[in-house]
């Protein structure tokens, strides 16, 4: 009885030293809001120590949980890490502010490519943090032959050993892609093609991940449907992996770092997002993330030609499509995504 | 208000939630009810010692001994390496992501539960009325038909009652070990909460799961007539 | 048979401790993403210490159990003693409702506080999800107090009364140092339940109220440090010592009464 009650007795004492401390720290507090492991260590800790605050880093894992929570009436939040189409949903939803450039004075390193972005010109409410394509890694070891196409998930020499990521536009966006109608549509038709496509293909699959590196990794997964950043970090740990962006088209993409509405540490916020793109902070985050980065200042920091905010400019952009917001018409595509993936 | 096909997926879900949870119970009783048994018969003075090695994993992180599964189970993972030992050949099983291992995660989560339950039913009983039966000429499996199995149906009830109802809205563990690929209704339930946004579907099916459960409920307590009572509360 | 016997419960015990003996051999792993042995190291130890978001994460957690706790004492103490002493109502009815946080589903509850946040315009943050632990905490603590209660001798109380003891003295002196070893099982429950759970913090969690085990699941969603190895290890050890205390305690109590009687 003593004992338990001096186990008890010594957590809540714990926890109280540990509020303690924090409460009395005047100091103030980033909330910072983004997927997880996109913000090295290092990095925050440099900003803590410069503006003597503290960040606070929560996760959330798809853009569609960040828009569900702030509808939800999260607020607190003071930097959030939204992608393209997300952008447009939060802007026409008045969940995000328009920026003030002029506490933003690094903001002229960005590209230009990066500035008069599709979905939001002259980037007014968002800030280009990290951009990439979406295509497919596999695995040289198993998987012989020049793979280009979406075609070899529909191998049957590697069924139940494919993954594809787990969001609705990017799942479906390949499927789209593959029939040669684009990822952006909202032809029922066409949505409709796409998904019979995915139910067909879905036996096959071994699981939806956004993040498959440890599969790759484990050997579970031979092929998989990867961010660009993902690739590259992990075919750093494995050399065998390679990838690749399929013929029929992929996706590309990019972050952005934005200021919620009801932000209330908004000069922190403001600091942040300069300090990120300080040319020198950016490369090293490009260097640990292995993400490409839209900050053309930061291009001679950058040893990897491919992470470069040039290296827009190489691909060939044509078969390449942008993700956009598509409003209320998007029900259609939760919908058939819902249906297809109970089957 | 419904269309169709959210109708149908509505009935795959629950479905495929109620079948998942189903053979988890029967699974639990399979394993549990010996192991109750054995505790409470044979186990002599380890009695307390085997007790106290059961309740360890009910108080231990269950995310953490979930992903240990992923671990266990990968295609390169422990039991594999374990089998090839055995002589099966290289990736011998390909079970993660199955509903294989949604089913084996369920299982080893909910096993303590029922083993619990059941020992604390079977433990209550009067050990004079099995001498009775033996003395009277009994063999063991009818004593365990005619008086053991009657006086646990409460104490199987009970554990039931905390397996299946949890079991059926169970989304983590078909989160880690499932991948993705077969939805349950608690999964469904978080996806339409939290990333596809119709919260009027989500909702709805929570209220017909809910219902689900009072049925079952009400099923469960009209079999033993109250008698669970005293174990739940 | 007797041998049959022995390793069927035994293979059934190593089956429960597997993945704990997994975990714990796991992470002195040097591997990066813990993929075949590679070698002896207490590395990612040494870097869970440091790992700012984690500490936070488990700072948060034990804030939330202990808050949590607390309130679900003194609320489930009001509860069981309603259930247990309550008159003039279906009683049966309130006991049923009074235990159905225990036997819902998590997600259930999750998402219909969820909902009920909402509704209210109540901001979701760390104190939204010490209501919804709460919540269900009641329901554990007001069933063993009502337990303890039912099974108390009620001619304490009488005699008390007769010896001209007011209510309030009645129930501080006689009923709650009764009560009191139920109520700590219960809040000791409640904390454990409060410390581990993800379901229902999953929905009610709000700014900077990451829990631990909402961290840990981003991790296993998101490329997995083998650091959640390591990290699961030491929470193995610190519930099995917990445990172990607890059950040391009820046996040092029984083995007393047994010498008593």
């Amino acid at each position: 009885m003593i004992a338990i009650a001096a186990v008890w007795g010594f957590a809540k004492y714990k926890a109280a030293q540990l509020e303690l401390a924090h409460a009395t720290s005047h100091k103030s507090t980033l909330h910072l809001f983004a997927m997880s492991d996109y913000f090295p260590a290092n990095v925050i800790k440099e900003f803590e120590n410069k503006n003597n605050c503290e960040v606070r880093y929560d996760n959330f894992s798809s853009n569609e949980e960040l828009l569900a929570k702030l509808q939800a009436g999260a607020t607190g939040y003071d930097v959030i890490v939204p992608s393209d189409y997300m952008v447009q949903a939060l802007i026409a939803n008045k969940l995000i502010a328009s920026l003030d450039k002029n506490l933003i004075p690094n903001f002229h390193n960005l590209g230009r490519d990066f500035v008069q972005v599709p979905f939001d010109t002259g980037s007014k409410y968002s800030i280009a943090y990290t951009w990439g394509t979406t295509g497919l890694i596999f695995n040289t070891k198993f998987v012989k032959g020049d793979i280009n196409s979406w075609d070899v998930l529909f191998k049957k020499e590697y069924s139940g050993h494919i993954s594809l990521l787990d969001d609705e536009r990017e799942v479906l966006g390949a499927m789209l892609q593959k029939l040669g109608f684009s990822v952006n549509t909202t032809n029922k038709t066409e949505l409709v093609a796409a998904q019979k496509l995915l139910i067909s293909l879905k036996p096959h699959v071994r699981l939806f991940a956004s993040d498959p590196k440890q599969h790759l990794l484990s050997g579970d997964v031979w092929i998989s449907q990867i961010y660009s950043g993902d690739a590259h970090q992990v075919m750093k740990t494995n050399p065998e992996l390679r990838y690749v962006v399929p013929k029929e088209g992929g996706i590309i993409w990019i972050d952005t770092l934005a200021i919620p509405m009801k932000s209330r540490h908004e000069d922190l916020a403001y600091a942040f997002i300069n300090t990120i793109l300080d040319p020198s902070v950016a490369a090293i985050l490009t260097e640990q993330l292995l993400y490409s980065s839209p900050n053309q200042a930061a291009d001679v920091l950058i040893t990897d030609e491919k992470l470069r905010s040039s290296f827009l400019r190489k691909l060939s952009v044509g078969h390449l499509e942008f993700l956009k917001d598509l409003g209320a018409n998007g029900e259609v595509w939760d919908q058939l995504w819902t249906e297809a993936k109970s089957q | 208000m419904l269309e169709p096909s959210l109708g149908t997926t509505m009935a795959f879900t629950l479905g495929r939630s109620i079948t998942l949870a189903f053979l988890s119970t029967v699974l639990c009783i399979l394993f549990g009810f010996p192991l109750a048994l054995f505790l409470v018969f044979k186990a002599g003075r380890y009695r307390n010692l085997l007790f106290f090695l059961l309740i360890i994993p009910f108080w231990t992180n269950f995310l953490i001994r979930t992903y240990a599964w992923l671990v266990i189970l990968s295609d390169n993972g422990w039991l594999n390496h374990v089998l090839e030992l055995c002589g099966f050949g290289p990736q011998a099983l390909h079970w993660l992501f199955t509903p294989q291992a949604v089913l084996l995660g369920m299982f080893y989560n909910y096993l303590p539960y029922m083993a619990m339950s059941l020992y604390v039913s079977v433990e209550k009983l009067d050990t004079k009325l099995l001498e009775a039966a033996a003395d009277l000429g009994a063999g063991p499996i009818k004593r365990f038909i005619k008086i053991i199995l009657p006086l646990s149906i409460p104490g199987l009830v009970a554990g039931s009652i905390m397996v299946f109802i949890p079991a059926l809205g169970e989304f983590v563990i078909p989160d880690i070990l499932g991948g993705g690929t077969s939805l349950f209704v608690g999964n469904l339930l978080a996806q339409q909460f939290l990333t596809v946004r119709n919260w009027p579907f989500g909702a709805a099916l929570s209220v017909v799961l809910i219902l689900l459960i009072g049925v079952c409920l009400y099923a469960f307590e009209k079999s033993t007539k109250g008698d669970t009572g005293d174990l739940l509360a | 048979m007797k041998l049959f016997q022995k390793v069927f419960v035994g293979s059934i015990y190593v089956f429960l401790f597997l993945p704990m003996f997994v975990l714990v051999t796991l992470s002195f792993n040097s591997a990066p993403r813990g993929v075949g042995w590679q070698g002896f190291t207490t590395a990612w130890y040494s870097k869970l210490l440091e790992d700012q978001a984690i500490l936070e994460a488990l700072s948060h957690s034990l804030e939330i159990a202990v808050q949590a706790t607390i309130f679900s004492g003194i609320i489930g103490l009001c509860v069981g003693m309603t259930l247990g002493r309550g008159t003039g109502f279906n009683k049966k009815f309130l006991s049923r409702i009074a235990t159905l946080p225990i036997v819902l589903p998590e997600i259930v509850q999750g998402l219909s506080l969820l909902c009920f946040f909402v509704l209210l315009a109540v901001p979701l943050g760390k104190f939204s999800v010490v209501i919804a632990h709460t919540a269900f905490g009641t329901a554990y603590v007001g069933t063993l107090v009502r337990a303890r209660l039912m099974a108390m001798d009620p001619l304490l109380e009488e005699a008390a009364a007769d010896l001209g003891a007011g209510q309030f003295r009645i129930l501080r002196k006689v009923t709650l140092p009764q009560l009191w070893p139920a109520m700590i099982s219960g809040m000791l429950m409640v904390f454990t339940l409060s410390f581990d759970d993800f379901s229902v913090a999953f929905f009610t969690a709000g700014v900077g109220a990451t829990t631990l085990p909402l961290k840990i699941y981003s991790m296993l969603k998101f490329g997995v440090s083998p650091e959640v190895n390591a990290l699961s290890a030491l929470i193995l050890c610190a519930s099995f010592i917990l445990v172990t205390i607890a059950f040391w305690n009820q046996y040092q109590r029984e083995s007393k009464v047994r010498a008593l009687s």
